[in-house]
């Protein structure tokens, strides 16, 4: 089971398999396509279609990873009174509350009143999925970096540098907001539950002793084999998520105890 | 020092408790990007917990729009609101 972080040599570290990693991956990318699925300045809008269409290619809708830089390359493609045009298009359209409860957790209403959150969301949503989307990619990049030849029951180390640790953290909290959304975990009781059961299944003789992982890994065809997965992620995510927390704490404490010198 | 938009509406930034947040991480965001000391952080979080919401800024419409949003890129639920509403 992975490890959590701890402090080693001016970076945080914690352990995890390589299927663990491989997993939590997948997740990560399967939210990279959640959030660029939402893109309101999609090919389907009526203005530009020419600059959109070209960069709309299967390819860049395939690939988690090049959907969302579209936007920007459409952007910089443009000459300068395309830019401003697609800038006020953005600007003036409309935008839309997420219809997935799931979206809607990462890129929340930010009043109860619909005029205040309609505007807010119309100047902040495409800079707040951009940003979580950049996040969940770096946060993707470091799981894969990893030695793939290892043995597959090996814990490898997985190595956040203090500057990244912030992104880091945003990041899980997004896979785990997505997770607790699609596991109906409405209230603390129910993620209580979650841990408990995912511990107390920990602890039972493994129907699987011998496999690469910890991880409940069943048939995936069986919606209770998927769910019990999901539920094991939810828990190493939010083993790895509280570390790590703990470990920048420590960090703000570090800083202020530097800074005290300085002062006159 | 005297405030020139004395009449005019404050805002407040309001952070909402969620079955997902861990209680340190919340904490961290406050005492990171509020510059809370700790202990306030703490108190701010607990009150989420424990009451469900807590008002953690208040001030001119502008600079509570930049908070919400940043809560809102740390993945916290929150919301702004007039004083007045």
């Amino acid at each position: 089971m992975a490890r959590g972080f701890h402090i080693e040599d001016g970076g945080y570290v914690a352990l995890l398999t390589h299927p663990e990693r491989i997993i939590l991956a997948q997740l990560a990318g399967d939210v990279m396509e959640m959030l660029a699925s939402h893109n309101r300045l999609s090919p389907e809008d009526d203005f530009d279609e020419d600059h959109f269409g070209v960069e709309q290619d299967a390819e860049g809708l395939a690939d988690p990873a090049g959907a969302d830089d579209t936007l920007g390359e459409g952007l910089s493609s443009l000459d300068n009174r395309d830019f401003l045009h697609t800038l006020m298009a953005r600007i003036a359209q409309p935008a839309k509350r997420p219809a997935d409860s799931a979206i809607l957790q990462l890129l929340p209403d930010a009043s109860d009143d619909d005029a205040i959150a309609e505007e807010f969301r119309r100047f902040t949503e495409d800079d707040l999925r951009q940003h979580k989307s950049d996040r969940l990619r770096a946060w993707t990049q470091l799981l894969l970096d990893a030695d793939v030849e290892a043995d597959s029951t090996a814990q490898l180390p997985l190595v956040v540098p203090p500057a990244a640790a912030e992104a880091t953290a945003g990041a899980m909290t997004d896979l785990r907001l997505v997770l607790a959304d699609r596991l109906e975990i409405a209230d603390e009781e129910d993620a209580e539950g979650v841990y408990s059961r995912v511990l107390e299944r920990g602890e039972e003789p493994s129907a699987h002793s011998g496999d690469e992982s910890d991880l409940p890994l069943g048939d995936t065809d069986d919606v209770d084999a998927v769910k019990e997965l999901l539920w094991a992620i939810f828990a190493i995510l939010g083993l790895l998520q509280e570390s790590l927390v703990d470990c920048m704490i420590t960090g703000l404490a570090t800083e202020v105890t530097e800074r005290q010198p300085d002062k006159g | 020092m005297q405030d020139s938009s004395a009449h005019a509406p404050r805002w407040q930034a309001i952070v909402w408790n969620d079955p997902v947040n861990l209680m340190n991480y919340v904490e961290y965001v406050f005492r990171s990007y509020f510059g809370y000391s700790a202990s306030k952080a703490n108190a701010l979080m607990l009150q989420v917990h424990h009451e469900g919401r807590a008002i953690v800024a208040t001030g001119a419409r502008e600079a509570i729009e930049m908070d919400v949003r940043a809560m809102h890129e740390y993945g916290l639920q929150a919301t702004l609101r007039s004083e007045d509403a």
